[in-house]
């Protein structure tokens, strides 16, 4: 093979490992949140949260840590607060996981 | 009976077997307690029944630590004292309040809350509250609809507050109790008169007599067995630091520590509570009785937190008022109580027009919080005296890092319990966010409770009464009132005032009869 071929061969994979991640939607809506904040709200906090933890503020990272609760995310959201497994973003007492489902609804952004 | 000071020839003598300084709650309260006995009592007032610029105006001083409300308008100086401005919350101290707690300097009581009990059984009848039952499980069966939030009761418990009838709006205790103390016969209560020095015997181990005088420029002399000073936290220390002719420091001060301790409840809006889904309840509405979140003993002691509650209103109607301690600024106590009202009908009326969507399900928390006993919160006496020729008080009120740091760490317990329970999510108010963060927000409103000056202990060397508030060292002088409290408990001071006062009564009354 030749050098060009490698490279070639390598290009594919690189650009898939940086499109964005397939996830289920529903990963980026925080059940409990909703209920007392618009989407715009959500988003804000997500950012803020993005900053406060910069580790976690690609989608991929949210997306890693998100899914493998995909199942029973709002059990997981209660599960956070037993553990204190919690965050304080903005002023709020929010559980981890929550938090991270807002910082992934605010990568859903154009721009973001 | 009622006698206008101003009226008596110069130096009148008056005579009797007790004298009370002060009628206010503490006066008052004690007052009451001796009608029909076969003593005579002097009750001696300030002020007379209505308001009076000049008496008033006897209050005046300095403020010279973290900001508070003018000395001359934080309390009222006629006949009712300050529950002429009072809301009437009253709730007692839990019993951690009385205990020595490790983590809370200079914490522990002589007395437990058993030995109150039947003293605040004995204040709700005087405040006119309702049965001596503080327990939300007692309300729920008179009361329809109390139903609370669904929290961990090892962790939050919901402590209750009933709200005397006889508050300032309708007149206070003055209202109440005037007729029924000048009626009595035995009871001889002196209007302008205030007191203005103290004589004790030679080796000043007792009080001999108390000298009174007013702006007519007269000063009478009052010989009684036993004297009980109950003008209030400030105005006791005031006169105790005061008379110091004969004790050079103050009379019972010869360890330095009247006006020392100095308390206020911390009433602050700290932190915003919105439920996910509507809560039918009625027990945060504000009405006969009245309810905040508890932090249990046991998670008290875990935190190495004081004792404090969190109160909810509407949210929509929080964050419309102002902070007290920004608008109860004029020195006129009426000015100040109106801009407060004015503000407080504002925010009414703006929250009701915003208070649609999830903001009609959030409540903004107002935390009350014991103050940590702190030996340089103080009063002391300033250079300035006023127009009877008492040197005025001056007000150092200083708060310490615990009192931050637990205010901070109960708002999020709260927090945290909500979440763990499901039904909310609570935010913590700008100030309250950084641990490390020990500066106090503009906000940092007091309940207007002065306590501690004259602080209980069984050492003299800790305290300047005893555990039945007699003066250390001076057999027949006593404190009635919250300069007593060791710690200050969270609860506004008024039924435990009350309460303890008519404790000291008892107390007197058993020692009147042995002399
Ligand atoms: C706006 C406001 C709201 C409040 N709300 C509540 C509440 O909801 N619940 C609660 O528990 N507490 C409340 N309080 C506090 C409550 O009013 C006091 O705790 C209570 O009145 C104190 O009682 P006291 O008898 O010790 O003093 P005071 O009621 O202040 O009475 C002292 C009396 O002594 C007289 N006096 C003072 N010095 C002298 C002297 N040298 N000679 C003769 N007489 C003298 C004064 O004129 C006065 O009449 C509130 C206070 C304010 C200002």
């Amino acid at each position: 093979m030749t050098s060009l071929g490698t490279v070639a061969a390598v290009i594919p994979s690189a650009c898939s490992y940086f499109e964005k991640a397939a996830y289920d939607k529903a990963l980026a809506q925080p059940a409990a949140l909703s209920l007392i904040w618009d989407q715009e709200a959500i988003i804000n906090i997500g950012k803020k949260y993005r900053e406060l933890v910069p580790d976690e503020a690609s989608q991929r990272a949210l997306v890693r840590l998100l899914k493998e609760h995909a199942a029973g995310i709002e059990q997981k959201v209660t599960e956070d607060f037993h553990s204190g497994n919690r965050v304080l973003v903005d002023g709020w007492i929010l559980s981890a996981t929550e938090a991270r489902q807002c910082a992934l609804a605010s990568l859903e952004q154009p721009n973001s | 009976m009622h006698i206008d000071a101003r009226n008596l020839p110069n130096q009148s003598i008056l005579e009797g077997d007790l004298c009370i300084v002060g009628a206010g709650a503490a006066g008052i309260s004690m007052a009451l307690d001796w009608i029909n006995a076969p003593y005579k009592v002097i009750l001696l007032e300030s002020g007379g029944f209505e308001y009076d610029d000049k008496v008033q105006d006897l209050y005046k001083g300095e403020n010279t630590g973290q900001k508070y409300y003018p000395m001359r308008s934080n309390r009222m100086s006629y006949f009712g004292g300050t529950t002429n401005h009072w809301a009437g919350m009253c709730s007692p101290f839990d019993n951690i309040d009385f205990v020595k707690r490790d983590w809370v300097p200079n914490s522990g009581w002589p007395i437990t809350r058993k030995d109150l009990d039947p003293f605040y059984a004995r204040a709700c009848e005087k405040l006119k509250l309702g049965p001596y039952e503080f327990g939300l499980d007692y309300w729920q069966k008179q009361v329809p609809n109390l139903n609370p939030w669904p929290l961990d009761e090892k962790v939050i418990w919901h402590k209750m507050w009933q709200n005397s009838p006889v508050n300032g709006w309708s007149g206070g205790l003055s209202k109440a109790y005037k007729d029924t103390i000048i009626k009595a016969k035995n009871i001889h209560l002196y209007t302008y008169a205030t007191v203005v020095d103290i004589d004790a015997s030679e080796n000043v181990s007792a009080i001999t007599g108390l000298t009174i005088r007013n702006h007519t420029g007269k000063s009478h002399t009052v010989k009684a067995k036993h004297f009980i000073l109950a003008g209030g936290a400030i105005q006791n220390a005031r006169m105790l630091l005061a008379a110091n002719r004969q004790a050079a420091k103050g009379l019972g001060n010869d360890h330095d520590l009247v006006g020392r301790y100095f308390m206020e409840h911390l009433e602050i809006n700290t932190a915003e509570l919105w439920l996910l889904k509507p809560f039918p309840t009625d027990l945060f509405n504000w009405g006969k009785i009245w309810c905040e979140l508890a932090i249990t003993a046991e998670v008290q002691a875990e935190n190495k937190i004081l004792n404090g509650t969190a109160g909810p209103n509407p949210l929509s109607w929080t964050k419309n008022t102002k902070p007290r301690m920004e608008i109860y600024q004029n020195e006129d106590p009426k000015k100040s109580w109106d801009n407060m009202m004015r503000n407080w009908d504002l925010a009414d009326s703006l929250g009701k027009l915003e208070n649609t969507g999830s903001i009609a399900r959030a409540y903004g928390f107002q935390t009350r919080l014991e103050q940590a006993p702190n030996p340089n919160s103080r009063v002391l006496l300033s250079t300035e005296v006023d127009e009877l020729g008492v040197p005025r008080a001056n007000l150092h009120w200083k708060l310490t890092d615990l009192d931050k740091r637990s205010i901070r760490r109960i708002n999020e317990i709260i927090g945290e319990e909500v979440g763990k329970a499901g039904f909310g999510r609570v935010r913590l108010s700008e100030q309250f966010r950084d641990k490390d963060d020990m500066s106090w927000p503009a906000g940092t409103n007091g309940g207007w409770h002065h306590m501690g000056t004259t602080r209980m202990s069984d050492d003299p060397k800790q305290g300047v009464v005893d555990a039945n508030c007699q003066v250390h060292g001076i057999q027949n002088l006593y404190v009635a009132g919250a300069a007593c409290y060791a710690t200050s408990g969270a609860p506004n001071p008024t039924l435990t005032l009350v309460a303890l006062s008519l404790r000291l009564s008892d107390h007197v009354k058993q020692r009147i009869i042995i002399v």
